[in-house]
């Protein structure tokens, strides 16, 4: 495998047709457990990081948080394969890292070890990969939330929470939550519900691709109505906490009406929501009030 | 449980009590915006930990024979979508109806007395129905004008794990299964029958009956007759009557139901309690009697009234009292009382179960 500049293609694994895919950027530190290297402070420009990542080189590394969440994103391409194997319809993740491709290999290594379908690997060591992401139609961006350095990159992009599940997942379903009160805040921004005449015409004529959150809840639902009602490895949920009846109710329609059929949903009106994420241990959450925990 | 609101557990090392603070006010800010968009003109619901929390199935609250035959003969896909194009349409009330109803009556009378508490009843939709259909769900909530804010709809998957994370106080469902696993899993459960015929209750005051073996107490008792006859029953509990027998599955429910009471005669309003109590039970006056009246009153617990029919049929009685829900451990009586008109719910609990005849009530696993 050649590093090309400083993006470097999996050629274990097959390339995605990236109009079609629903690409997914995942941060190193995210996807593995990088021990103390990556909190070294360097003072001498990132050698001592590079020394270290180059000894360790053939060491694996450890599973990370959304190691889980990647084992599931590629059940479920395996499922969508399976049904069609011309299936473009896909979830195409790539790996981004602070590393340049040199010290990177250990990443590579590891992804490549674990069978990972990862396709692409973005080195950012000292180049900017936010153009790369923003150029390649990346909808999500996964890190651990230690990541400050990320946060420009990770402007524009939906970053969901990951969630610290019970044991490591079985992978047999991928669970994704949306807070419908996030939906809500994004559909009404600044409006009053009474100043919006008609909901529906509202929703019908919402500027779906300049909401980067509501961009990928439409892709998912395409994906989604690739698989049954029941059984389906890909399983979405909707959780709203503050809004009432009516209001959840038009989350839920919302989506809905965007092409996302949701095939869970807690209204809880003021009740805690953990007893409920506790009970579906998903891996992902999207909830925009918790970011800034 | 705890008072804090939800806090996703992806930061490693960071304690929960050091973000409170800004938690508080992030989702304050959240909460005034919800506000401001659409501010409620309904009273706010309860905290779980503070309310008496009751979950209904939707074919509980609503009659879907219509559907439910099309989901068994047709499949889940033509019964989501039949729901999905019948979306804006009513369905008639269902056996749970008026029991949710009269909650509802029960408190508002609690607002007016005590504004600031939080010891209501609060409903929760809880079924397994895909989302899909929580659409037309909803909307039948909205035409009814129930005060129904909570809604848990499962997808398919077993709702018994969110019964148990929200501390729910009482579940009524139309599918024995769920039943049953709830009842295995400490919540109390029963599953509810319509009435043969229409018979009006009252909407002002919550009427809510108990058998006492197998539902308030344990099945100790019951075991007794079934191995030895009703004469040796008799005899035993004579015997033993200041032995206070173990407590059933709805032993809890009685006793949220009398903390409530207690609200009302605080204030003076013991006469015009909207909450009445009533043991039904096999047991007679003159001999098994006492020693369930004992069992109460060692638990702190008291029924409204208490009526030992020595084994007569409780159809008849049950008809006079017209209870919003009666709660029996043998389907014999479960049905003696549907047939008379009274909507009643079968306690799958106890050594009952096994000399329980198939019903004629008994329906498929369902989508409910």
């Amino acid at each position: 495998m050649e590093p090309d500049g400083h993006i470097v293609l999996n050629t274990d694994v097959k390339q995605k047709d990236g109009n079609r895919a629903l690409v997914i950027a995942i941060s190193d530190q995210a996807a593995f457990d990088l021990g103390t290297d990556h909190k070294i402070v360097s003072e001498d420009g990132g050698q001592e990081i590079e020394n270290r990542q180059v000894l360790n080189e053939n060491e694996l590394l450890k599973e990370g948080r959304a190691f889980s969440f990647m084992k599931a994103v590629q059940m479920v391409n395996a499922k969508l394969l399976e049904k069609n194997p011309e299936e473009t319809l896909l979830f195409d993740m790539i790996l981004v890292s602070k590393s340049s491709p040199q010290s990177g290999s250990r990443v590579i290594k590891s992804v490549r070890h674990y069978g990972l379908d990862v396709s692409r690997f973005c080195f950012a060591a000292s180049v900017d990969c936010t153009n790369y992401l923003r150029t390649n139609n990346v909808k999500l961006f996964l890190s651990s939330d230690e990541e400050e350095d990320f946060s420009a990159l990770r402007t524009g992009f939906p970053a969901p929470l990951l969630f610290k599940q019970r044991a490591p997942a079985a992978c047999e379903q991928l669970k994704i939550v949306f807070d419908g009160d996030t939906i809500l805040r994004h559909i009404f921004q600044e409006n009053k519900l009474e100043e919006i005449d008609n909901f529906e015409s509202h929703l019908k004529s919402f500027p779906i691709s300049e909401d980067p959150l509501i961009k990928f809840a439409v892709h998912l639902g395409e994906m989604r109505k690739k698989f049954s009602i029941y059984n389906s490895p890909l399983n979405v949920y909707l959780t709203t906490t503050h809004s009432d009846r009516e209001m959840s109710a038009m989350a839920l329609r919302s989506l809905r009406v965007w092409g996302l059929e949701v095939d869970e949903v807690f209204f809880l009106n003021g009740a805690p929501k953990s007893p409920v994420l506790l009970q579906i241990q998903p891996h992902v959450i999207f909830d925009d009030g918790l970011r800034h925990l | 449980m705890s008072q804090n609101s939800t806090q996703p557990s992806s930061r490693p090392g960071k304690e929960a009590s050091s973000t409170n603070g800004q938690s508080k006010s992030n989702l304050d800010d959240a909460k005034s915006f919800y506000d401001k968009l659409a501010p409620s003109k309904k009273p706010k619901t309860p905290k779980p930990q503070n309310a008496i929390t009751i979950a209904v199935s939707s074919r509980a609250l609503f009659r879907m024979e219509e559907e439910q035959k099309i989901y068994v003969e047709r499949g889940v896909e033509e019964y989501v979508r039949y729901q999905q194009e019948h979306e804006n349409e009513p369905f008639q009330p269902g056996a749970a109806f008026p029991f949710v109803k009269a909650l509802e009556a029960v408190n508002s009378r609690l607002r007016e007395l005590y504004p600031d508490s939080e010891e209501l009843f609060d409903i929760v939709l809880m079924t397994n129905n895909h989302a899909q259909v929580g659409v037309r769900l909803i909307n039948n909530i909205n035409h009814y004008n129930l005060f129904i804010e909570r809604f848990c709809m499962t997808g398919g998957k077993s709702p018994i794990g969110y019964l148990k994370a929200y501390h729910t106080n009482l579940y009524l469902s139309a599918d024995a299964e769920k039943v049953r696993e709830a009842l295995e899993e400490g919540i109390a459960a029963a599953t509810i029958y319509s009435p043969d015929k229409v018979v009006e209750v009252s909407d002002t005051q919550l009427r809510v009956a108990f058998d006492g073996d197998a539902v308030l107490f344990s099945d100790e008792s019951e075991q007794i007759v079934k191995a030895h006859g009703l004469d040796k029953f008799f005899e035993h509990e004579k015997a033993y009557e200041n032995h206070p027998l173990a407590h059933g599955p709805l032993k809890g429910f009685l006793e949220a139901l009398g903390k409530l009471q207690k609200k009302f005669y605080a204030k003076g309003q013991r006469m015009e309690c909207p909450i009445r109590t009533y043991l039904v039970t096999a047991r007679s006056a003159a001999s098994s009697g006492a020693r369930a009246l004992k069992t109460l009153r060692s638990w702190g617990l008291e029924t409204d009234e208490a009526l030992f029919l020595a084994g007569a049929p409780k159809g008849p009685l049950l008809e006079k009292i017209r209870p919003h829900i009666f709660f029996d451990d043998q389907m014999f009586h479960v049905e003696g009382a549907t047939e008379m008109g009274t909507i009643a719910a079968h306690v799958p609990y106890g050594i009952a179960q096994k000399y329980n005849k198939p019903s004629s009530k008994k329906e498929p696993v369902s989508k409910e």
